[in-house]
């Protein structure tokens, strides 16, 4: 069990893990409580028709609540799903990084024999499996609502957007270890996640409605999480290649940086 | 690459964090086997120097070697598992126990289980508990465990003992002498020179950045001398007539102290029963009294 970094950090953070598993479990399984709200009553349809254009870019076609598929896909993975990940991702990073460095464990755990790289990659590998692995708990939060229901499983639907989750998650939680372990700044570390977590929310969201902000909307990373079009179609390619381009160059960053810099 | 025999070496090397210049431009080689005292007041640069040994930081001019390999942050670890590591404020895993902990250090460096048991045997660590948990002693015993249990070549100790009790702090040194016989080099920082003179044979004095002096421990205690307090109705005059072999410490109207090498004794007696004062105190000169002088400290 303690005889990789990874699986010693999986186990460190095992709390981590299962207090957050609770929050996606419960945020997946209550959200999907409403849809019965959603679906039957006449109010949406009401909306549908009244709702102004510029508004209707803000919240997503009413339209969409009134299915399984789609509700799963605006109400909890447009939505909710990218904005948990990244706190979570910030939070994460943040503990992995800059918090070790500041108690003075990483000197201790620099001091083995370990090579930086092997360490940096170790401590990315369960970062990125505790988001997969919430991820897998969001999905299975998803099916008990929707068994709950007594409504149809949309399977295919539903491993799509946990595929395309688990993605954006892995790279979204990089962006802030990237620094935090190439810096080793906890200010440089926070000021740089919650712009892209917060700039994101806010270019995507009002790029809608707002003419000027759409030609910026290509700089928030929630514009390469398209979850309306898995849907109808397969992943966009062009998202994931640059989703994974950014995951590149922060890595590559992160590695160059941290292995030639002084640990305080 | 093996670079020469010395087991540490630091070639000029200097480390500057903005303006200011913690190390400066020094120069040292410890040979095999060698148990180095590494002493000075806090913020002579003693854990600065130790990190760029350790790798953790990257000298900003000059190289350090240990067992032939320069010393980087990219190329310190292929050393480290020849390397065993304890600093007094070294922070541990508080998630993990005592047992977990061990378990992954030999993971990464080693382990002899012969040695490890008769470590635990030895210092009868806590293994069950979250490290967190642990008092500072019961800490230490751990990363003593971990810096041992893989039988290093070199030893590198940053003021290992701080925060320890007594009988904590004499455990520790037992087994640092153990691994002295054993061959193991050592380099211990310490401000505690009672464990420096009883565990090392040879001292380096450092101050604002600079090695001071560098010298084996039986020559530096044999050149100490004796220092004597002269006690008397205007005994203060007498520091103007001292012989060239005395060393003024301190005077006032009635009392002087002063330092004089053990070979020049002799002759102070001779002078000095010629002189009237009330009451002498000689006594042998420690290495306490070496650091204050080095420091600009009162001595005793």
């Amino acid at each position: 069990m303690m005889r990789t970094l990874l699986t010693r950090t999986l186990y460190e953070k095992r709390w981590f893990l299962a207090g957050w598993s609770v929050v996606f479990a419960v945020m997946t399984t209550l959200v999907l409580l409403f849809y019965p709200s959603f679906s039957e009553g006449p109010a949406i349809d009401e909306l549908t028709k009244t709702m102004p254009q510029q508004l209707r870019g803000l919240i997503g076609d009413p339209d969409q609540y009134k299915t399984i598929e789609g509700f799963i896909a605006s109400q909890i993975y447009d939505i909710r799903m990218p904005l948990l990940i990244m706190i979570m991702g910030l939070v994460l990073s943040v503990g992995l990084t800059v918090r070790e460095e500041e108690t003075g464990e990483l000197r201790t755990l620099s001091a083995v024999k370990l090579s930086r790289t092997r360490l940096l990659v170790e401590k990315w590998l369960a970062g990125s499996l505790i988001v997969i692995a919430l991820n897998l708990v969001a999905a299975a939060g998803t099916y008990v609502g929707v068994l709950a229901l007594g409504e149809p499983l949309p399977h295919e639907l539903i491993w799509r957007l946990m595929t395309l989750s688990s993605i954006f998650g892995i790279v979204a939680f990089s962006i802030p270890f990237s620094v935090g372990i190439g810096s080793g700044n906890r200010a440089a570390t926070m000021f740089i996640g919650l712009v892209v977590t917060v700039g994101s929310f806010l270019l995507t969201t009002f790029a809608k409605a707002v003419d000027w902000l759409k030609d910026w909307e290509v700089l928030s990373l929630v514009h390469y999480y398209d979850t309306q079009s898995l849907k109808s179609g397969d992943f966009s390619q062009a998202d994931i290649s640059v989703l994974l381009v950014v995951l590149l160059a922060v890595l590559t960053f992160a590695i160059i940086r941290f292995r030639s810099r002084d640990i305080a | 690459m093996r670079k020469g025999k010395s087991t540490i070496t630091l070639a000029n090397v200097t480390k500057r964090f903005g303006d200011f210049e913690a190390v400066s431009d020094v120069t040292l080689a410890v040979e095999p086997g060698q148990v180095v005292g590494f002493v000075g007041p806090n913020g002579a640069g003693k854990t600065t120097t130790i990190s760029m040994m350790m790798g953790f930081l990257k000298p900003s001019k000059g190289t350090v070697t240990v067992l032939g390999t320069n010393i980087e942050p990219q190329t310190s670890h292929s050393v480290h598992g020849s390397i065993g590591y304890v600093a007094g404020d070294m922070v541990l895993p508080g998630a993990l126990s005592g047992r977990q902990f061990l378990a992954f250090s030999a993971a990464r460096n080693g382990r002899i289980d012969e040695r490890f048991n008769s470590l635990v045997d030895k210092l009868q660590p806590v293994l069950h508990k979250p490290l967190k948990q642990l008092s500072r002693g019961n800490k230490q015993k751990i990363a003593l465990i971990a810096a041992l249990q893989h039988a290093p070549t070199v030893l590198i100790l940053d003021e290992p003992t701080s925060g320890l009790d007594p009988l904590m702090q004499d455990v520790f040194l037992d087994t640092v002498k153990d691994e002295s016989k054993r061959g193991t080099t050592v380099f211990m920082s310490s401000h505690i020179l009672s464990e420096v003179s009883s565990v090392c044979d040879r001292i380096v004095f450092m101050r604002a950045g600079k090695f001071i002096l560098d010298k084996p421990v039986r020559e530096l205690t044999s050149q100490l001398g004796k220092h004597i307090v002269i006690k008397g109705h205007d005994v203060g005059k007498l520091a103007k007539f001292l012989p060239d072999s005395a060393k003024l410490l301190y005077k006032n109207a009635n009392e002087i102290r002063l330092s004089i090498p053990s070979a020049n004794i002799k002759t102070f007696m001779r002078w000095i029963v010629t002189k009237e004062f009330d009451d002498i105190l000689i006594e042998d000169r420690d290495l306490d009294d070496v650091f204050h002088e080095l420091y600009g400290g009162k001595t005793k």
